[in-house]
């Protein structure tokens, strides 16, 4: 039982999903359906809060059909959190946002609700079944969302461009899924993940075919380059608060799994030399995401393509801190997620679910245009939206006293410290990055406050809601970049937990020597029957086959 | 041996099926192509018996050659595309790219799992412990014991997929 | 033929003579039958009357969603013929006991609300499709 309220924040946002499907009903036809968007919202914070309640500090898993299933820690609570936090303000976005499109339907809400269940499940979920599970409900929910608004040619094309890359990206998961089962005869990434570095000789050219096609598939997710074509014209043509969902939710959800997984399966000491590494690979990535995005970003002339080439390059500098791994933390083999990683993605979706959101609720009755011409003025017709939008769009930008500032220098410093030998590159070119990137950033701050607007300003929606997600969202960038210093201690923690292990230190001796001395992990462990015991190498196989007939055999005990 | 020689028929019929699909001159007509996916979820079928998945082969057949294919006929009469509606084949740079980078990438991919392969050792499926592997008897229990969390959440996603249907194909202006 | 085979002769065969007999009957037909083409039987029959407009037309939208809602609610039942078959091996204590009821029960109950919230937005209603005023359409709703 404890198991299911253990459960109980991911549950609670499916819950929701059901809840608001049943109002819309009994609603009727011809109400304002505008209240869903606050169930959706109160709903999905209910499953955050929960998510930190009960999550923090790792909860241990009896029940015998969710041990190696789902992972519920702080990682993923820092993440379930996050999640929520930004879906909760797109459903708010689309309470005003919508019927000035001339959407009126109400079955928008459930379908955020159940895109945000799918995130967080993607999230806590440690077997592929679920993962896949969690991944195809996050994504048909939103190839339906970008292409709601069917008066529109480009939701249209968005939702269509959506879907055909998404289900794409979808075939390479399961691809590498089943090339990992294929490898190591395990769907739970832990144990994958452990078969893999007992015998790194068995099936490495499996699991490197596997490693490329996951790679490829949250490549696509989190739209880092050269998986990122879609992402402009989706950004653009979907209606904007989804838009918003996008860049936040699926991000951070992309990401966590991503950090996760490759850490966990691939996570040795070696992860990150050389370019052919895991680690090498993403690097790579991380680097042509932060040029392409940037570059591209300074020569749009549409804001909401403007904010998805700037998606793009953050997920370059995300990219940089899971390359970056931290040697010498609690984990498995003495490796952690980069402590500055969930705090960046923090720092992000808060900024830009807010600049999407200004962007929401303008254009009024049914106005699409969101180039940089019908934004400027907006400091004279909304003072309070164009403060709002600067906010966003400097803390994108870095600007010190806001909270990106502060994710940018965490983050840096992070991938700084965990090797300043070869980093200081990286982090150099991420630096001149973020400087060409405050030219776009600032040219919209530009347009908002020192231009007139020469063609047909974007009306602006009156909005409680929607007013209300942003200003939450500002408030936090202020507040939080100020005294960062709880978020900074969670997400420390967070990254702690990132890397899923069953510890087996002394099973790997030529590992070990890098590690300090690790301190015995807070998170719950599986199987504690094997951790620090003394294992003779030669004993693993025997170890792991005994694993693996206890797992099969864990049926429910009698009672 | 008899075994191999019908996996690389079905093998052999499954992969020029796929090719069919996407390959001109085939391709050319949605319904042509259609037939042969038909083809291919109908020989992939036989693979899964061959794997001793009788369910799986039986579902094989009831969902992909039945179901989802009427759903592919449907959006193929839903669009009803004539010929001039196509644009006429090009071979862009792009095209060839991509065509040299998936052959990479398959090559590859043959040899890495070529080499995993011969370094496993086979299951033999007539052992008495593997006798009632993949009936659906088997399958109902895994399925309500060790799956059944994605088992239930799969009810979650179904049921995104019929919220999806209503809101895709709901009139202009919205339902009700 | 090894003996793996046995089990599989019954469907074999049936696939064998399927196929053969749907072949055979284009065969024959094309080998047999005489070809005569007139103009009159080239053209596509209409009850007698003269052609007047392609067959080839755009379907409404509404016959491909329903085609979807045949598919979810399809897979839904496929999905519980496993757990069904293996229903009283479940109720035993060492699997789920009661608890399996109402595992099968949450994840019809779950579809369930779908259906209702399909048919409550309306779309199942296609008798009322002919009456395209929304007049009419609200007359008959109440």
């Amino acid at each position: 039982m404890s198991d299911i309220i253990a459960f109980s924040p991911v549950l609670l946002a499916a819950i929701t999903g059901l809840i608001v499907m049943v109002l819309d009903l009994l609603s009727g036809k011809n109400t304002h359906k505008g209240f869903l968007g606050w169930v959706t919202a109160v709903g999905l914070l209910a499953s955050g809060t929960a998510a930190c309640l009960l999550w923090v500090g790792g909860r241990e898993i009896s029940l015998p059909f969710m041990v190696g299933m789902v992972q519920f820690d702080t990682y993923g609570a820092f993440f379930v959190t996050l999640i929520a936090i930004a879906g909760a303000a797109s459903s708010l976005l689309i309470v005003d946002h919508n019927p000035e499109q001339g959407i009126h339907d109400g079955a928008t809400y459930p379908l955020v609700a159940f895109a945000t269940f799918g995130a967080m499940l993607f999230v806590v979920a440690t077997d592929m079944i679920l993962l896949f599970l969690g991944l195809e409900i996050m994504s048909l929910a939103l190839y339906v969302l970008a292409a709601s608004k069917q008066t529109s040619p480009f939701s249209m094309e968005a939702g269509v461009k959506y879907f055909l890359l998404g289900a794409l990206a979808s075939g390479f998961f399961l691809f590498g899924a089943a090339f990992l089962y294929g490898a190591t005869g395990s769907l739970d990434f832990v144990t994958v993940g452990r078969t893999i570095q007992d015998a790194a000789a068995h099936g490495s050219g499996l699991s490197k075919v596997a490693l490329v096609m996951i790679i490829a598939a949250l490549g696509f997710k989190i739209a880092a380059v050269p998986f990122h074509f879609w992402t402009p014209d989706v950004y653009e043509g979907s209606p904007t608060p989804i838009s918003a969902f996008m860049a936040g939710v699926v991000k951070a959800a992309g990401f966590a799994v991503l950090a996760r997984m490759m850490l966990t399966i691939w996570g040795t000491a070696e992860f990150s030399s050389g370019w052919q590494s895991p680690g090498g690979i993403l690097l790579i990535l991380a680097v042509i995401s932060m040029v392409v995005g940037n570059i591209m970003g300074i020569v749009q002339d549409n804001v909401k393509r403007i904010l998805a080439y700037s998606s793009i390059s953050h997920a370059g500098y995300i990219l940089l801190g899971v390359y970056a791994i931290g040697l010498g933390e609690p984990g498995a083999v003495g490796i952690s997620l980069n402590s500055g990683v969930p705090f960046y993605l923090l720092t992000y979706v808060l900024a830009t679910v807010g600049a999407f959101g200004v962007l929401a609720l303008m254009g009024g009755q049914g106005h699409e245009d969101m180039s940089l011409d019908s934004i400027a003025g907006l400091g004279k017709r909304s003072p309070i939206l164009a403060l709002i939008l600067t906010i966003s769009v400097l803390s994108l930008a870095g600007i010190p006293p806001l909270l990106g500032f502060m994710g940018k220098f965490v983050l840096f410093k992070q991938v700084l410290l965990a090797d300043p030998d070869r980093n200081w590159v990286w982090v150099v070119v991420a630096v001149l990055n973020s400087l060409v990137a405050l030219y776009y950033y600032l040219r919209i701050v530009l347009y908002v406050y020192f231009r007139e607007p020469e063609g047909e300003a974007a009306p602006i929606i009156k909005s409680n809601a929607g007013l209300f997600a942003v200003s939450t969202m500002a408030v936090l960038v202020l507040l939080l970049g100020v005294f960062p210093g709880k978020a900074i201690d969670a997400s420390n923690q967070a990254s702690h937990h990132a890397v899923l292990s069953i510890t087996e230190a002394q099973a790997a001796p030529a590992v070990q020597q890098e590690s300090a001395p690790t301190p015995e992990p807070k998170q719950p462990l599986r199987l504690r029957q094997v951790d620090g015991l003394k294992v003779d190498p030669s004993h693993i196989p025997i170890i792991r086959r005994a694993m693996e007939l206890k797992l099969r055999d864990s049926g429910p005990k009698p009672k | 041996m008899a075994e191999q020689i019908v996996f690389y028929i079905l093998a052999t019929g499954v992969l020029l099926g796929a090719l069919a699909v996407v390959v001109p001159p085939f391709a050319r007509n949605p319904l042509h192509a259609a037939v042969a996916l038909l083809t291919t979820f109908s020989l992939m079928a036989g693979l899964f018996v061959m794997l001793s998945a009788h369910l799986l082969a039986i579902l094989q057949i009831v969902v992909y050659a039945g179901a989802v294919m009427i759903l592919f006929v449907f959006a193929i009469m839903l669009l009803n595309l004539r010929k001039q509606d196509f644009s006429p084949a090009k071979i862009t740079a792009w095209k060839i790219l991509g065509a040299a980078a998936a052959f990479l990438i398959a090559t590859r991919i043959a040899m890495v799992a070529g080499a995993a392969v011969s370094t496993h050792t086979a299951v033999d499926l007539s052992l008495e412990q593997y006798s009632t592997f993949g009936s659906v008897h088997d399958v109902g229990i895994a399925l309500a014991t060790k799956y059944l969390l994605p088992f239930e959440i799969t009810a979650i996603l179904l049921l995104v997929a019929v919220i999806g249907a209503l809101v895709v194909t709901r009139r202009q202006g919205g339902l009700r | 033929m090894g003996s793996e085979f046995l089990p599989y002769v019954a469907i074999i065969i049936t696939i064998v003579v399927a196929v053969g007999i749907a072949l055979a009957i284009l065969v024959l037909n094309a080998v047999l039958g005489p070809k005569r083409p007139s103009e009159a039987k080239m053209g596509p029959f209409e009850c007698g009357s003269d052609v007047v407009d392609t067959p080839r037309k755009r379907i409404n939208v509404r016959f491909y969603a329903v085609a979807i809602f045949f598919v979810v609610f399809d897979i839904e039942a496929l999905f519980l013929i496993p757990i069904a078959v293996a229903y009283r091996d479940l109720l035993q204590p060492q699997h789920l006991g009661v608890f399996a009821l109402f595992a099968l029960l949450l994840f019809i109950g779950v579809l369930a609300i779908g259906l209702w919230y399909v048919w409550g937005k309306g779309a199942l209603d296609w008798a009322f499709d002919a009456l395209t005023s929304s007049a009419a359409r609200s007359d008959a709703n109440e």
